[in-house]
């Protein structure tokens, strides 16, 4: 078991021959510690990580009295705490561009994307969060902002009652909008919509006071988590 | 020390009268319960729903608290204020609600209330002028102790979808059915 957690880093094989005799080291090592902490329940315990598994996709985009662009696409990025530490895959993405314009104009706008990472870390707090902007291009070329959505990853234990109904977890599009009548002329003149500078301040809870956001259509996930070593670090999250 | 995770998000308000609301939330515990990492208080951005009578938030919520007591489980207290055109704002409904005792996955439906008015003059500065009442003193939203005083008025409700993570209370013999 202890092999495998060392060998979750996909990186050069230069790494994984160093570590050979580390590892070694580290199983002689705790053996001993795992029988002390059975009769002896004030050992410290061994730090180590859990690695937390997300896979799932970005499914749709729906805008209830239609999107009034012609393309809309996502660029999403992945937030997380101090503790946290990427394990694979993508930080950030793009997707591609989707309409529906040959269809009813409050149909669901399909994306399709997916998402496939890990992340590895030592305390649950600053759990990784998704922040998706959504972006409208109408004919002549012109991208504005529709929104931005955010979502928690899947945390372990959520979501197991009701699985059978739907997995779709679904974010509401928050717009802002401008704190004066001079931003909204201006906005409605040039056709673009304003955007933050940082939407990541959305993501964290305590820099939002004073903005100001309307929220119009919602994104929808579906998103799954797979936890390991987590039970091993103490983590109780099944009654 | 046992510890507790509470991660989640203030989703959103419903069935409130005004369109333009934000909402200032905060988590209180008792003495033994010290916060390890994260803010007990925030204060959500003004939010509204172009086409629903709801307000979306989408505030997440990240904190770490440690304890050694069971004494004074944490509680979630909010308080919804509505702001105009003129930028006044006022309260439009206060709540708390505790934070379930079982890991996992919560949906919390805080149902909030706002003082009446009891006079003619203050139902009409109510509707018109930016506000009614509001509390002097906000120990009244999780205490019980002096409540036979106030005449209050049911509002919205506030929706809070929270997951919490417990740590090390089975070896201070503490289950959860």
């Amino acid at each position: 078991m202890y092999e495998d957690e060392e060998t979750g880093y996909q990186g050069n094989e230069d790494e994984k021959d160093n570590k050979v005799s580390p590892k070694q080291k580290q199983k002689k090592s705790r053996r001993p510690t795992n029988v002390q902490t059975a009769n002896d329940l004030s050992a410290k315990s061994t730090a180590s990580f859990f690695s937390l598994c997300i896979t799932g996709q970005i499914v749709s985009a729906t805008f209830p009295l239609g999107p009034d662009k012609d393309f809309i696409f996502c660029r999403y990025e992945l937030v997380a705490g101090p503790d946290w530490q990427l394990a694979s895959g993508p930080q950030y993405g793009i997707t591609q561009m989707s309409t529906n314009k040959s269809g009813h104009f409050n149909d669901k706008i399909v994306f399709n994307m997916p998402i496939e990472v890990t992340y590895k870390s030592t305390s649950p707090f600053g759990w990784p969060q998704i922040l998706v902007s959504v972006f409208g291009q109408n004919g002549n070329g012109n991208e504005s902002l529709m929104g931005y959505a955010h979502v928690y990853m899947p945390i372990f234990g959520s979501r197991q009652q009701n699985e059978q109904i739907s997995s779709l977890s679904q974010a509401p599009i928050l717009r802002p909008r401008s704190p004066n009548m001079l931003g909204d002329i201006t906005s409605w003149l040039l056709r673009r919509q304003p955007e933050l500078k940082n939407p990541k301040i959305l993501l964290d809870g305590a820099q939002s006071k004073g903005l100001s956001m309307e929220s119009y259509g919602t994104l929808e996930f579906q998103l799954h988590a797979v936890m390991r070593g987590a039970r091993k670090l103490g983590y109780n999250w099944h009654a | 020390m046992a510890e507790v995770h509470v991660i989640g998000q203030l989703l959103k308000a419903v069935d409130f009268d005004e369109p333009h609301l934000y909402c200032k939330w905060s988590l209180q515990s008792g003495n033994a319960w010290r916060l390890v990492q994260g803010e007990v208080q925030g204060q959500t951005h003004v939010s509204s729903h172009r086409l629903q009578n709801s307000s979306d938030f989408a505030q997440p919520i990240d904190i770490h608290l440690s304890t050694a007591a069971l004494q004074g489980w944490p509680r979630l207290l909010v308080e919804v204020y509505a702001v105009n055109v003129l930028q006044q704002c006022w309260p439009v409904g206060y709540g708390f609600a505790h934070l379930p005792a079982r890991p996992g996955a919560h949906r919390l439906e805080i149902n909030t209330w706002r003082i009446a008015p009891s006079t003619w003059w203050q139902s009409i500065k109510e509707k018109f002028g930016g506000g009614g009442a509001a509390l002097h003193k906000t120990d009244l939203l999780y205490s019980g102790v002096e409540r036979y005083k106030l005449q209050t008025r049911s509002s919205g409700k506030i929706i809070v979808e929270l997951n919490l993570i417990f740590r090390k209370f089975e070896e201070y013999g503490v289950e959860f059915k």
